[in-house]
């Protein structure tokens, strides 16, 4: 089975808002895609769906033919838009605790990474400048030999030199035969490593091409087709 | 997996009294050394008072302590940034739930230990055999022959309390959660309902059985209750700890309902 994503009517409602309208998606292994809409589109519900954090209201979500749950859990490695790390543990106790969770956790990756960065693994998270913390988080989702990464907003917050290595932390590290998605809106920084890419607007799928594609067809870039679609 | 969760479940709460444990038993050691100077000195005697109030505010900061810090601990790692990282963890929440659980009466049952360890320490060796005998008649007036029997029925009923008190608040957080704004607001709402529920119902049963009892219909009952103490006093235990039971099952299945289906993270 090569599909690793399967959204049939996917519909997701926070009281009357329609956060997601009847999303019908299929995301293929080994491929990078950007899930690419404004603020408020649905991308981070249609993240935290994929991660069990939320059900939908109607329609079905499967992940590697699952429903969201704990065996799902075992293969998706999950980057939240803000810092999840308890700020009183060590780098190195964070990094115990994914060793005890994650059997495909790769600890002397994290390690190696760690010390490129300059982090010391005694350090306290709370000790960590606002940028490191960033990177000790991702450091840690792709430290993961996962089938699946799903990465929320990484780069949004971040200072442009600390976007590049962002994204080459993750270009480096992530299991080919995996997937990675991106959430993002800024895309002239990761358009050139993405395969596909999702636009999604007020809930809905409005766009899901390869990039390649959409480049041909429009004569333009990902990003300036995603400045033509969503202009105000 | 629920091993290796508690087991970090007990770094943090071996973090968070690592200091504050041996600090209590230090103030009792204190005062034990203090009783020794039987003396009428004014000023001995003032240190002396001074180091029982010490010890009474270290040991009820500490079973405070124990409650507060179980209390924030589940909101914290469930509810706050720290969720992201607690549901993205390949366990099944009540899992999650049953931990938290474990984890804040482990550490309440410490905290209690060592306070009663701490009032053992403090306390002169003949005024220890005077408040032994006072128990051991108080024990024989009501008819207990096992003591041992009620004391582990009386340890139990605590126990089944402290763990019905703590899942009630985590259902109240739990609701607290669902809010956008002013979630810790929700929480404390949703106790002060509950609060306000049991003290309507407790007075209302009250009244009716009053009532009842005006007919003279519970005249037989009394009768037994002042004949047999001890019964009544295995029968109360044993109430009480089904009905804690059976409320923290309530407050369980609430959690977990709305933890899975209307989870709101910040």
């Amino acid at each position: 089975m090569s599909e690793l994503i399967r959204c049939t009517g996917l519909t997701k409602k926070y009281g009357s808002v329609l956060a997601l309208d009847k999303v019908d998606l299929a995301i293929e292994k080994g491929k990078i895609i950007g899930i690419l809409g404004p603020n408020g589109s649905g991308k981070t519900t249609l993240i935290k769906l994929i991660n069990g954090l939320l059900t939908p209201s109607e329609g079905s979500i499967l992940v590697n033919g699952q429903a969201p749950g704990v065996e799902t859990k075992k293969i998706v490695s999950y980057l939240p838009d803000n810092n999840f790390l308890p700020a009183w543990m060590t780098a190195e106790q964070i990094i115990n605790l994914f060793c005890d969770f994650y059997d495909d956790f790769r600890p002397e990756l994290a390690y190696e990474m760690l010390d490129r960065l300059g982090v010391d693994k005694k350090t306290r998270l709370k000790n960590l400048s606002k940028g490191n913390k960033e990177k000790v988080c991702l450091i840690l989702i792709m430290s993961r030999n996962a089938q699946l990464y799903v990465l929320d907003e990484p780069i949004a917050a971040v200072d442009p030199a600390t976007r590049d290595y962002v994204i080459s932390t993750i270009i480096n590290n992530y299991n080919p035969e995996a997937s990675v998605l991106i959430s993002t809106h800024l895309i002239s920084d990761i358009e050139n490593v993405l395969d596909e890419a999702i636009f999604i607007n007020k809930g809905q799928i409005v766009l899901h091409k390869s990039v390649d594609e959409i480049r041909e067809e429009n004569a333009m870039s990902v990003d300036g087709l995603f400045r033509e679609v969503f202009k105000w | 997996m629920v091993k290796k969760l508690l087991k970090h479940e007990l770094i943090y709460y071996f973090r968070s009294f690592i200091l504050f444990l041996p600090i209590v038993l230090l103030v009792a050691i204190m005062t034990r050394v203090f009783t020794l100077f039987d003396s009428e000195n004014v000023f001995i005697q003032i240190i002396r008072g001074s180091s029982y109030l010490m010890l009474f505010v270290a040991c009820f900061a500490l079973i405070l302590m124990s409650v507060v810090v179980g209390v924030v601990r589940f909101y914290k790692n469930m509810y706050s940034a720290e969720g992201y990282l607690t549901f993205a963890l390949p366990v099944k929440n009540s899992e999650h739930i049953f931990v938290k659980l474990a984890g804040a009466l482990i550490c309440e049952v410490i905290c209690w230990l060592v306070v009663i360890l701490a009032v053992i320490i403090s306390i002169k060796g003949d005024m220890m055999k005077e408040i032994t005998a006072g128990i051991s008649m108080l024990f024989t007036e009501m008819g207990i022959k096992n003591v041992g029997l009620f004391i582990a029925e009386y340890a139990f009923a605590i126990f089944v309390s402290l763990a019905s008190t703590m899942l009630l608040y985590y259902a109240c957080i739990t609701i607290g959660q669902t809010a956008k704004k002013n979630r810790i607001l929700l929480a404390v709402g949703a106790y002060f309902i509950y609060y306000a529920a049991t003290q309507v119902t407790t007075t209302i049963v009250t009244v009716i059985f009053m009532m009842i009892s005006l007919t003279g219909a519970f005249d037989g009952v009394i009768q037994i209750i002042e004949n047999n103490p001890a019964i009544v006093l295995h029968v109360v235990l044993g109430l009480g700890a089904i009905v804690s039971i059976g409320f923290g099952a309530l407050c369980w299945f609430i959690t977990q309902k709305i933890m899975t289906k209307k989870l709101n993270l910040e």
